[in-house]
């Protein structure tokens, strides 16, 4: 699989390059293309990861709605990184600092139920 | 010459004679066995004795206690009073199997009850671990360190709670145990007074008054909130990068230290250099009594000093039975809590090994810290208790009545 995830990287490597010296709008067209194609074949892998933690809920059931908000801010962490990096690569440095800066404000706004509760749990021991 | 051979035939004759006078005493002392010590002799010395305990015992009212420890699992449905007669007679004993077995089962379900929460950690470690991974090649650090708080925050959030159901069990046992103490040493003071041990018993009233009232405010007032104060730093530690306590902790802990060993060297002082020559004041006082007893009162004075050596004996088992009864009583309140510490430490060393190879540092930092925590929590039920359980020892073993 990694062999497969490896040699697909190389070959849109190769043509973003070439597709840059043509035709630029076509180079982020294939640099978005080619994300999206690398998601698409670890998709599977990711499926079982999520099959594991739909597991793992089930064992600690009082805890199953961190669980879930925890891979909410991990999907939106990586979902930003990746859009940050292909808008950097374009030279669009602001812009990118710009999406990190909004992907930070829905993670806080994720974390939010969490981190009153936190709170709210050491308020009462206090 | 034949005076000497005179001599010589005599000595056999003494010789004679002793083993004779040998063989008379021998069977003085067959006959004085024989007539002393029958077995029905024995028999109704028990009864006797049985009846006389059962008399007083039946004159002393449990009510003012019976509140306090009617739920404990070793009353077997039976009321205080009726098992402190069975401690006396013998009748009740605690089986080794049976303790073992309930305590393993308690150890057991501990573990049970940690599982699911120890998958939780390991997933949001896994979690934490695959954010770090790459954040060498392209993550920006501060969408990293925000991702890693809120894993971080869900982990704290549960193992807060975890510790507060624990923190609050510990309130609960010093609270029982200062109930306890409060219920039990007016009886046991007034049956060691009635024992004889009445300079012990002027020596414990302001030791059990130290230690019920005295002991219980250090206790909540000092070292529990030291010991939350510790735990609040993990946490704020673990949630951020920038604030760092650990001057404070090194503080809270050396703090901890000093108050607990002042106090207990300060009750050691109470307990061990009074307590130890008030049982020969008894002891020399109430043998004056019996004396006087058996002096003063014509013809019957030696009944009357058996009768009352018979009351001091039965008081002295009244009041061990009674002190045995508050040592169970106290060992059942301290077990289930400390058990649930030790599970709940156990799991915090042990999810903090398994995600150590893979997750952030701090959250396993702050899993590791908080089990170091429990150890101070631990450390304030063993004081509270012990120091209980000292005082116990010694008005059971304050003998009074000359012993």
């Amino acid at each position: 699989m990694i062999l497969k995830i490896v040699v697909i990287a190389l070959i849109f490597a190769v043509l973003i390059i070439y597709l840059r010296t043509i035709n630029s709008e076509l180079a982020i067209l294939a640099s978005i293309a080619s994300s999206v194609f690398l998601l698409i074949t670890v998709i599977d892998g990711l499926g079982e990861v999520f099959s594991l933690y739909e597991r793992i809920s089930q064992i600690s059931s009082l805890s199953e709605s961190s669980l879930k908000i925890i891979l909410k801010v991990t999907a939106v962490s990586y979902l930003i990184e990746f859009s940050a990096s292909i808008v950097e690569e374009f030279g669009l440095k602001s812009l990118a600092d710009k999406l990190v800066f909004a992907g930070k404000i829905v993670i806080i706004l994720l974390a939010v139920p969490i981190i009153e509760s936190v709170f709210t749990i050491i308020e009462g021991l206090l | 010459m034949k005076k000497v051979i005179f001599l010589l035939l005599l000595i056999p004759l003494f010789i004679t004679q002793d083993c004779k006078k040998i063989e008379n005493n021998q069977e003085i002392i067959n006959l004085n066995a024989n007539e002393t010590y029958s077995s029905d002799d024995y028999k109704s010395a028990y009864e006797y004795l049985y009846e006389a305990t059962k008399e007083l015992l039946n004159g002393i009212d449990f009510s003012t206690i019976e509140s306090e420890f009617s739920g404990f699992e070793f009353l077997e449905g039976e009321d205080v009073k009726n098992k402190v007669l069975s401690l006396i007679t013998g009748d009740y004993q605690v089986s080794p199997s049976t303790f073992l077995s309930a305590l393993f089962s308690d150890l057991l379900g501990g573990f049970n009850d940690f599982y699911g929460y120890f998958a939780l950690i390991v997933a949001v470690a896994l979690l934490s671990s695959l954010i770090d991974a790459i954040k060498p090649s392209f993550m920006d650090k501060t969408l990293v360190n925000l991702t890693n708080m809120v894993c971080m925050a869900v982990v704290i959030g549960v193992i807060s709670g975890l510790f507060g159901s624990v923190y609050q069990s510990i309130i609960n046992a010093t609270e029982k145990i200062e109930r306890q103490s409060d219920a039990i040493f007016p009886i046991l003071l007034t049956l060691m007074t009635a024992s004889g041990a009445n300079v012990s018993a002027s020596i414990f009233k302001p030791q059990v008054a130290f230690l019920a009232k005295g002991m219980t405010i250090v206790v909540k007032n000092l070292l529990l909130p030291i010991i939350l104060l510790l735990f609040v730093f993990n946490a704020i530690s673990g949630l951020s990068t920038r604030y760092n306590f650990d001057k404070g902790k090194q503080f809270l802990k050396s703090t901890f230290k000093w108050i607990t060993g002042f106090t207990v060297v300060i009750f050691n002082f109470f307990v061990t250099a009074q307590g130890l020559s008030a049982s020969i004041y008894d002891g020399i006082s109430v043998k004056a009594l019996k004396y006087a007893l058996s002096n003063a009162i014509p013809f019957v004075g030696g009944l009357v000093t058996s009768g009352f050596d018979t009351v001091m004996a039965s008081m002295i088992l009244i009041k061990n039975a009674v002190g045995g009864f508050a040592l169970l009583a106290v060992l059942f309140t301290v077990i289930a809590p400390i058990i649930k510490l030790a599970v709940f430490s156990v799991f915090l060393r042990f999810s903090s090994a398994v995600i150590e190879p893979f997750s952030d540092k701090r959250l396993s930092g702050f899993l590791s810290s908080v089990a170091d925590g429990l150890g101070y929590l631990t450390a304030v039920s063993a004081v509270s208790a012990s120091s209980y359980f000292l005082t116990l020892l010694l008005i059971i073993c304050s003998v009074g009545g000359g012993g």
